[in-house]
């Protein structure tokens, strides 16, 4: 097998089924576009094996942390032999292992107001699949300043989720999601500490969806993690990358803000596109 | 990092379940026995989900070997697997998810003679194979030795679909108005059902599948294209059935057809259970 990887015609192997569904040009595109992740856990590690897939041409991710025990109920690239290993380095091996010619730059930090502009310039696509709050508004905002489109998810208890895409012409991310301290600096404590509360708001209300309320009263002690399956992190990973394709390939995605795309397992519409009313999203509610 | 087995205890991976799922769900899940027929773009996917949910026993019913082909939407599949058995990749990493998961796996094609003797003994049967006489095998067996069986389908360029068969419901061959219902898998009877995807493929132009494509497809010079956000979206939504099969919560009822799962892309209501007017579907336009 070996001599046939380094063949050129590997890559249009790789991807031959996507022909039909993407024409050869827009699967060019692809193989030319550029495309950071910030999250390498159970929406960004799919993301990342995904892009290798889908034939993107490079990607970037970023993440913090190393792998543990409770990440393996849904993360695509925790398994008992990479335990204790970076995220990043895991991703990096997995995206290889998919399509050797991919050009990749795979970093083990977190993101915040010094680093985000480095990292993310030069790049096509972002997607932001990180879990705090402060860290999301700051990869969106850094996105739009830079004239990049990101594309946004977050997912709740029981089986809940939101994406959607941002524009740099478009609806601002804290707008649409009515988040507090507009254009002010996140190294202000007292706002991050806002914004961080609104996902606690976040964890009451999905006890009325369904969430037990023990777990509610253990996250916000900080006693206890966000709850969170494999099939919801999977379909939101899915769905937002599904919106990066879109953009790349020079379609108009399903969900340009103020559209978004809602997922909710326990309903007869698991997954539909919504418009964000007058007043912007109630994150709390997402 | 643990550096002996006994640290991946069953119940730590699982953890981040609890919530979402009871403890009592959760035994059930362990218990669980689930086969899963075809272990490619659906079934390796929903193989994954399944082993992340903490599925006790698993049987994996595929004679194929990784091709290049295959990179674009398969999660079992790496650069490192090509020409390797699809079966063997996922009993491997399904144990290297959760180490204490019971993984049997046969490397044979369905047939009418085996199909009894390999299906039984389950709780449920995910049919992810892309053969549509396998397919009704598949079925009636399982309907024969009372065991649920769940249909899934994957079609250009952004479509699918999942529906749950029980022995109590309206039987596949009714439901997907195939020629055979009752009839004896004939040579000729083989035909027509073969032809039914071919009149899938010219049909799903329409959708905006490429024309050349389609054609190519019939004259059997293009294999069935798909991309990964597709085939995985259907792979979790089967594996979901799957779930709701072994957990069995009130008020959380796998779709039964003719209620179908129908998943589209391009459509606003990206994925949303349906009832046929008529009480069955015409497979050629799903």
């Amino acid at each position: 097998m070996q001599p046939f990887i380094n063949n050129p015609d590997f890559y249009w192997e790789l991807v031959r089924k996507n022909i039909g569904v993407y024409s050869k040009e827009e699967q060019q595109k692809l193989k030319e576009s550029k495309l950071i992740i910030f999250g390498l856990g159970g929406v960004g590690g799919v993301q990342a094996i995904l892009a290798a897939r889908m034939g993107i041409g490079h990607v970037t991710g970023i993440d913090p942390d190393e792998f543990e025990i409770s990440n393996m109920n849904r993360q695509m690239l925790a398994s008992v032999s990479v335990l204790g290993q970076a995220k990043a380095k895991v991703a990096e091996d997995t995206v290889k292992d998919i399509n050797p010619s991919i050009s990749v730059r795979f970093v083990q930090t977190s993101v915040d107001e010094h680093n985000a502009a480095d990292l993310i310039k030069n790049h096509d696509v972002v997607i932001e699949a990180v879990d705090d709050m402060p860290s999301r508004v700051i990869i969106h905002r850094t996105a739009r300043e830079l004239g990049i489109p990101s594309v946004g998810m977050s997912g709740s208890p029981p089986h809940r989720g939101f994406v959607s895409s941002f524009f740099p012409d478009g609806i601002h991310y804290e707008d649409i999601l009515n988040l507090p301290g507009k254009g002010m600096k996140l190294t202000n404590r007292e706002l991050r500490k806002q914004i961080a509360n609104i996902k606690k708001k976040r964890a009451w209300y999905s006890v009325e969806q369904g969430a037990p309320r023990e777990w509610a009263e253990a996250f916000c002690s900080g006693k206890a993690g966000w709850i969170i399956t494999p099939v919801r992190a999977m379909l939101l990973a899915t769905f937002s990358f599904h919106e990066a394709v879109q953009i790349l390939t020079g379609q108009i995605p399903m969900a340009p803000a103020p559209k978004a795309i809602l997922i909710n397992l326990d309903s007869e519409h698991p997954v539909q596109v919504k418009t964000a009313p007058d007043s912007g999203w109630n994150y709390a509610h997402l | 990092m643990a550096n002996s087995e006994n640290h991946y205890r069953y119940e730590e991976i699982f953890s981040r379940n609890i919530g979402v799922i009871s403890r009592e769900e959760q035994d059930r899940l362990k218990r669980g026995r689930v086969t899963v027929v075809g272990a490619g773009g659906v079934g390796g996917i929903a193989l994954i989900q399944l082993a992340r949910m903490g599925v006790g026993q698993i049987h994996v019913i595929e004679k194929d070997v990784f091709e290049a082909s295959n990179l674009n939407r398969q999660m079992l599949s790496f650069v490192s697997r090509l020409n390797k058995s699809k079966a063997e990749a996922a009993q491997e990493t399904l144990k290297d998810i959760n180490p204490e998961i019971e993984v049997r796996i046969t490397k044979q094609f369905i047939t009418e003679e085996n199909a009894k003797e390999l299906l039984k003994d389950t709780d449920v049967i995910i049919d992810a194979t892309d053969h549509l006489v396998a397919r009704v095998i598949i079925h009636r067996a399982a309907a024969k030795i009372g065991i649920p069986s769940i249909w899934i389908a994957v079609t250009p360029p952004f479509r699918g679909g999942v529906m749950s068969f029980t022995p109590a419901s309206s039987p596949y061959e009714i439901v997907l108005r195939h020629p055979s219902y009752k009839q004896p898998l004939t040579d000729e009877m083989k035909e027509k059902i073969n032809a039914l995807k071919d009149r899938r493929a010219l049909h799903s132009v329409q959708h905006g599948a490429d024309a050349k494509w389609a054609g190519a497809y019939v004259n059997r010079t293009s294999p069935w294209a798909v991309i990964a956000p597709v085939a995985n979206i259907v792979g979790l939504l089967a594996s979901f059935e799957a779930f709701k099969f072994i957990i069995q919560r009130e008020g959380l009822k796998p779709v039964i057809g003719p209620d179908l799962i129908r998943v589209n892309l391009a459509s606003r209501l990206m994925v949303e259970v349906q009832t046929p007017a008529e009480g069955s579907w015409d497979n050629t336009l799903l």
